[in-house]
């Protein structure tokens, strides 16, 4: 039987269109589908408001892998990144602690708190990048299947595990700490000062349903700082019209080789036959038949909706619906008349270019999550904020900025049940202003307007099962061999034929696009 | 001054199984202990005329056979008995009562667990009945355990050993919500997990402790940890260990970064070529290495050792048997309350913030029942573990806070047992302050350490000792505070002996 193509993706977000590209520079014949109107799953820009446009969903880049922009010549296709350079963090004593570019500087503010903590800093910085470009080509690696160790597994292995025997005694404590233990532990280790500790750990549980004490989280932190904008660790950036634009580059790469993108095109159903991927069917009972099915959505809706339990082996359908979703996070993007101002800095100045993040104190990201553990949002939230308007003014008309709001906790599963947030929608909105308001008092006459997106919205507008951001929970037990289930790590599904190439396989979440890229490698090696 | 084979440090479980052991291989032992009596946290506690606690731990179930054969405890007295069932406690309720092998309710899923148990026992005790394998070694060293530890897992068939390297870093509720529907069910099995650590069910890594306390349930010791110390001690006697109690401990000997001996606080030395601590590792390498013998890195490693206390104890002296919903009096002996996940999961919560939990978390054992000469005749005693009630707390351990800490305890007991508050005759408290005091435990922490991932197998209780040595030469550890930890009583001290 012919076909017309080699290869269907389904989702066009950016690790679908990731692994587009790569089939499609390899002359494979690769059509790509999207359930919205425009591209980039949850990686997007959106003109929300006549006038202001949104990275809607993920708002700032770190581990986009450099290799994969230059496979792809994706600033050729528009990618281009700007460096984030500084986090401020407002106290509500009016006190607040910046740290920026200037190592001066920002060893002077973090002295405010501890001198001590201000020597250990750039100490810090150089141990976990150490251990950042140690654990970095695991990244790029497809995992060992350790279910049927095949010889290639044991190589595989020991590889791992020389690059683990290079390290001294000290390093590869750190190593096996980072892997086991609490953010909040890992940094006790390091640091004395309350506000320091409590800004550090965030970077360890966003996007998780864990609290900055809860082991494992020191690992996730460490994938924060792993990440590199044109070989500098550890910074983070913003693509120029917001993430979307990233998203675009690379299906205008894709689109370079060949491929074929359609959007408004949701696939209801991956139609198989005898245990073997055979094409998808469209919401609107169109088909395409293609010898490859590659799935871009997560494992939920892959599995549980796309192919159907009956089509799958029992066991892996249990694997699959104990795969932890549990989306822990919300979004508020506002579009702003003029600039905060804040109460422990007040005026325009480089604290509000970078990450603006409320995070005070230890206390008050336990207390966030323990609202959550009990199904509410949090009253106090930790946020992380960005005016994107202030490096690109193109996202706003003239002298107006948009804010992107990322909220922790938001859990989708309410003590109500996930329906009920159409109900606390905006009484999550208000909470989030009403915290934001204390640190800047000026914001909420700002507010020209205000889009709130809870998990639930998440889960209905982007297809991420129960909000999740990252397709799954990167808990160590959802990592690597293990991700989605162990023995169906390296990108490959049951069904013959059909892969995974999304944010729910090794490496995990954030605009990486490792997964597409790795997943791609696999296909083509069979080919 | 008096000279010796070997200095054990602290005549706790661990230190009398290493004496014992080291006494067999023909040399002179001498044990230290800082109380009247040998036996640590396990001794006898009289804590009013007539009444006792034998030992202030409930569980003996993680006893290894290797500990009684080295020890030769059949012929000491050692009696083992099955595991008794637990009750699991509603307040005003039936309960639920659950037995090594089944439970009252979700019981096909409870079958279908202990069967899996049983299946991985064989694994696990490869991983925790050979020493830790050293972090620093070269990698060639690390391969052949690994090989071997891969090799034992392989043996359990590919599903369960996939299951075994999942399972580790889980949270409990997470594990046990794979398992089981029945909430009260859940909260019971769950509450071992918490012994001793700084976490609630919802953490991840407590499933790694839930999963040791399940999977070494053997039988337990008729008589309590108290029988077990009475067994060693008899069995130290015979192979001719000398067993000193009232001795403090006022520093190490050590020259040129080798030990010979330990001085007391009485000004005596005693000396030897090895000494072995089952102090727990803070005291021995921060306050009994001589400051100028302190190698820096370790000071800061074993300074990050977390071992803060949560567990306060409460005995109490009753005139009569409580009687828990419809059930006889007397016909229960383990109780634990808490009857949803989210019960636990607020208990911890208190601690973050420097409180205890409200109402407490609580593990009742009725020891009397099973040995009646704990109490006079008719009377019972209640040994009562507190789960979160933390070392560092906000107001302070005082006698106010004391009691009322005490009066929460009760008045949570008499939640489950209406009308027990009017039948108390005596009662006593042990903060971890208390504990801390008494037993030279750090902060009250009864393991020495908590027991986390960071913490457990090659970290325990840092990499560099996680092989019972130290950089010290002649100088071991033997706590609990070292692998593998507080799950199994007598394994450190046993594989500290090995190593020497």
């Amino acid at each position: 039987m012919s076909h017309d193509y080699d290869a269907i993706i389904i989702g066009g977000g950016h690790n679908g269109l990731t692994c587009a590209a790569y089939l499609a520079k390899a002359k494979k014949r690769v059509l790509v589908l999207e359930r919205r109107h425009v591209l980039g799953g949850a990686a997007v820009s959106e003109e929300v408001f006549p006038g202001f446009t949104y990275s809607v969903c993920s708002y700032v880049v770190s581990l986009l892998r450099p290799d994969i922009i230059r496979d792809l010549d994706l600033p050729r296709h528009g990618l281009d990144l700007i460096p984030l350079e500084s986090t401020f963090t407002p106290l509500p004593d009016g006190n607040s602690l910046y740290r920026g570019p200037d190592a001066d500087e920002t060893r002077r503010e973090i002295a405010k708190f501890s001198t001590r903590d201000a020597d250990t800093y750039p100490i810090f910085g150089q141990a976990m990048s150490q251990i950042g470009r140690i654990v970095k080509p695991v990244l790029g690696m497809t995992p060992p299947d350790l279910a049927r160790p095949s010889l290639r597994a044991i190589f595989d292995l020991l590889r791992l595990g020389r690059r683990f025997g290079e390290l001294d005694l000290d390093a590869r404590t750190l190593q096996v700490k980072m892997m086991t233990m609490s953010a909040v532990e890992f940094l006790d280790e390091w640091f004395e000062s309350d506000v320091l500790k409590a800004v550090m750990s965030i970077s360890g549980i966003i996007g998780t349903f864990q609290s900055v004490s809860s082991p494992g989280t020191a690992y996730v932190l460490l994938h924060h700082y792993m990440g590199d904008i044109d070989g500098a660790y550890r910074s983070w950036g913003f693509s120029r019209g917001g993430t979307g634009q990233i998203s675009l580059s690379i299906a205008r790469a894709a689109q370079k080789f060949g491929a074929d993108i359609k959007t408004d095109a949701g696939v209801a159903r991956i139609l198989t036959d005898g245990g073997i991927a055979r094409g998808i069917v469209l919401e609107n009972g169109d088909e395409y038949r293609a010898p490859i099915v590659v799935s871009g959505v997560d494992p939920h809706l892959t599995f549980l909706k796309l192919v159907g339990r009956e089509q799958l082996p029992g066991a892996f359908v249990g694997d699959v619906e104990r795969f932890k979703m549990r989306g822990s996070s919300g979004k508020v993007n506002l579009a702003l008349d003029g600039l905060p101002d804040f109460t422990s800095r007040p005026g325009d100045g480089p604290h509000l270019r970078g990450d603006i993040t409320i995070a005070p104190g230890l206390e008050y990201l336990e207390r966030a999550y323990d609202d959550a553990k009990y199904g509410a949002f949090s009253r106090k939230p930790f946020m992380d904020v960005v005016i994107p308007t202030l490096t690109d003014p193109t996202l706003a008309p003239p002298g107006k900025h948009v804010m992107s709001i990322f909220v922790q906790y938001a859990p989708y599963k309410l003590k109500e049940g996930p329906a009920d947030w159409k109900n606390q929608r905006d009484a999550f909105g208000d909470a989030v202003v009403d915290t934001l308001a204390e640190y800047c008092p000026n914001l909420k006459d700002l507010i020209l307007h205000r889009q709130v997106l809870t998990p639930w919205d998440l889960e209905k507008e982007f297809g991420l099962t129960e909000g999740n951001i990252f397709h799954g929970e990167l808990s160590l037990e959802q990592l690597f061999f293990q991700r989605p289930a162990a023995g169906w790590a390296r990108y490959r599904t049951p069904i013959q034929n059909l892969w995974m190439c999304a944010s729910g396989t090794h490496p995990g979440g954030g605009i990486m696009s490792a997964p597409g890229r790795n997943a791609a490698r696999e296909i083509l090696k069979g080919w | 001054m008096a000279t010796h084979d070997v200095i054990v440090i602290g005549g706790g479980i661990n230190g009398l199984v290493a004496a014992c052991v080291l006494a067999g291989q023909k040399r002179d032992v001498i044990v230290l202990e800082r109380r009247d009596v040998m036996g640590g946290i396990a001794a006898t506690r009289v804590f009013h005329p007539g009444y006792s606690v034998p030992g202030l731990l409930h569980d003996t179930h993680g006893l290894r056979e290797s500990v009684i054969e080295a020890c030769g405890l059949w012929k000491h007295g050692l009696t083992l008995h099955p595991r008794r069932p637990f009750l699991a406690a509603e307040p005003d309720g039936h309960g639920m009562l659950v037995h090594a092998d089944t439970s009252e309710r979700d019981t096909e899923a409870y079958a279908r667990f202990q069967a899996f148990l049983a299946r991985i026992r064989g694994g696990l005790a490869a991983l925790v009945d050979a020493p830790a394998p050293s972090l620093g070694d070269p990698l060639r060293k690390l391969v052949w355990p690994a090989f071997k530890t891969g090799r034992a897992l392989r043996r359990l068939g590919r599903r369960d050993m996939m299951e075994l390297l999942r399972i580790p870093s889980m949270c409990a509720a997470d594990w046990l919500n794979d398992w089981f529907d029945d909430e009260l069910l859940k909260a019971g099995l769950a509450q071992p997990a918490l012994l001793g650590t700084w976490a609630g069910p919802w953490a991840a890594g407590t499933a790694a402790n839930l999963l040791f306390d399940l999977a070494f349930a053997g039988r337990e010791v008729l008589g309590g940890p108290a029988a077990l110390v009475e067994s060693l001690v008899g069995a130290c006697r015979e192979r001719g260990v000398t067993l000193r109690s009232g001795a403090t401990i006022a520093s190490l000997l050590v020259r040129e970064n080798r030990v010979h001996g330990v001085g007391l606080g009485n000004g005596e030395e005693l000396i030897a070529p090895a000494v072995l601590s089952c102090a727990d590792p803070k005291h021995t390498l921060l306050d009994l290495v001589p400051i100028v013998h302190r190698p820096p890195d370790l000071v800061r490693e074993i300074r990050n050792l977390r071992a803060r206390g949560t567990l306060a104890k409460v005995h109490l002296a009753l005139d009569a048997a409580p009687k828990f919903g419809d059930r006889e009096p007397g016909s229960v002996d383990r109780i634990r309350t808490g009857t949803t996940l989210d019960d636990l999961e607020r208990a911890f919560d208190a601690i973050k913030y420097g409180g205890w939990s409200d109402p407490p978390l609580l593990d009742i054992n009725l020891v009397s029942l099973s040995d009646p000469g704990l109490a006079p005749r008719g009377h019972h005693v209640a040994s009562i573990l507190v789960h979160f009630a933390p070392a560092n707390l906000k107001a302070g351990w005082t006698a106010p806070t004391k009691d009322a800490l005490t009066r929460a305890v009760i008045e949570e007991f008499n939640r489950h047992a209406p009308g027990i508050a009017d039948h108390i005759v005596a009662r006593e408290i042990l903060t971890p302050d208390d504990l801390a005091a008494e037993y030279a435990l750090p902060t009250g922490h009864p393991f020495h350490g908590e027991h986390a991932l960071d913490q457990l197998l090659s970290m325990r209780p840092t990499p560099a000792c996680a092989q019972h040595n130290t950089p010290i030469s002649g100088l071991y550890l033997g706590s609990a505070g070292t692998h593998p930890g507080g799950f199994s009583p007598g394994l450190p001290g046993l594989m500290a002996a090995a190593r020497i």
